[in-house]
């Protein structure tokens, strides 16, 4: 064939060992030659009460901010050294949002992804993951076939 | 080491196939073992459908039944040979088809599960996928969920 489509395989990640968990099944049981990644990270932006909001200076506020900024280039270089160590093709994006289901699922959507590969808990706010309310939405709401990584142990 | 079992629920309806193709063309590794499961809803575990039929009513709709059950056999065990493979199809009767599913992989210890999001179960079921639904929270072990 003169021109394959690219298989693009976008897989969510967060700082969490249940996305690394993820990411190295996929690797060992599901990777083929020629599938590309595309690291999705939908971080949290920091968040505060109004109350605390109020109180707080533009300096904490800044330093906020930046040490999410610091957390999000550390985990893209790992990453991105576990894709080198696999010889693997990809890339990174990292959004900051409320919503990391609806993320994840536009991003699959606008690369035309053909699968999508995620863990049931990250690091989300407790509340959320512990139903696994990410995973849950990204499965009804995905136009492709999503793997779900659980391990119970 | 042993060979990885791949479980994939399946039933007669086309998605079931569609899952099983997806599956072969993407994800299959040659020394994947297949577990194919069939859980259909079968008449004779459930008395109080049948209750009001004759015994020779009765025994013309179990018939009717095995013969599907059969013929879903029968179709993918040639499935399974024409492409070379290495594995088996199970049916196990139950109104429970999640719950089925979920005992059998950890049964079979497989390495992951393969499912439909519709299938040809009774229509308000599946169309909350309510079945894949079930196996993604109750599995033991990861879950590839074929939606297209």
């Amino acid at each position: 064939m003169a021109t394959e489509a690219t298989k693009i395989v976008v897989i969510a990640v967060d700082g969490s060992e249940q996305a690394e968990n993820a990411f190295d099944f996929y690797v060992s049981q599901i990777h083929r030659q020629g599938n590309q990644l595309l690291l999705v990270h939908s971080a949290e932006p920091p968040t505060m009460s109004t109350s605390q909001a109020v109180m707080l200076s533009q300096s904490v506020w800044d330093q906020m901010l930046e040490s999410e900024k610091e957390k999000v280039k550390e985990l893209e270089a790992k990453y991105a050294d576990k894709m080198r160590a696999n010889g693997m093709t990809g890339k990174i994006k990292a959004i900051f949002s409320n919503k990391p289901g609806e993320v994840i699922v536009d991003v699959a959507k606008e690369e035309k992804a053909f699968m999508i590969v995620m863990g049931t808990r990250g690091l989300g706010t407790i509340r959320r993951t512990i139903m696994g309310s990410v995973s849950d939405y990204v499965v009804h709401h995905s136009h492709c076939p999503v793997v779900v990584y659980r391990h119970t142990e | 080491m042993n060979a990885r079992k791949i479980l994939i629920a399946v039933d007669a309806s086309e998605q079931a196939e569609q899952a099983f193709d997806w599956y072969l063309s993407t994800v299959h590794r040659s020394d994947n073992e297949l577990v194919l499961l069939h859980v259909p809803d079968l008449l004779d575990k459930d008395k109080s459908k049948t209750s009001y039929l004759t015994s020779s009513a009765y025994d013309e709709a179990l018939k009717k039944e095995q013969a599907k059950v059969k013929e879903l056999e029968d179709k993918y065990n040639c499935r399974i040979l024409e492409n070379g493979l290495s594995g088996k199809i199970r049916t196990e009767g139950s109104s429970k088809p999640g719950e089925v599913i979920c005992k059998i992989a950890e049964e079979e210890q497989a390495a992951m599960i393969v499912i439909g999001t519709r299938g040809l179960g009774k229509v308000r079921r599946t169309i909350l996928g309510s079945v894949s639904d079930y196996v993604v929270h109750h599995s033991h072990c990861p879950v590839i969920v074929c939606r297209q």
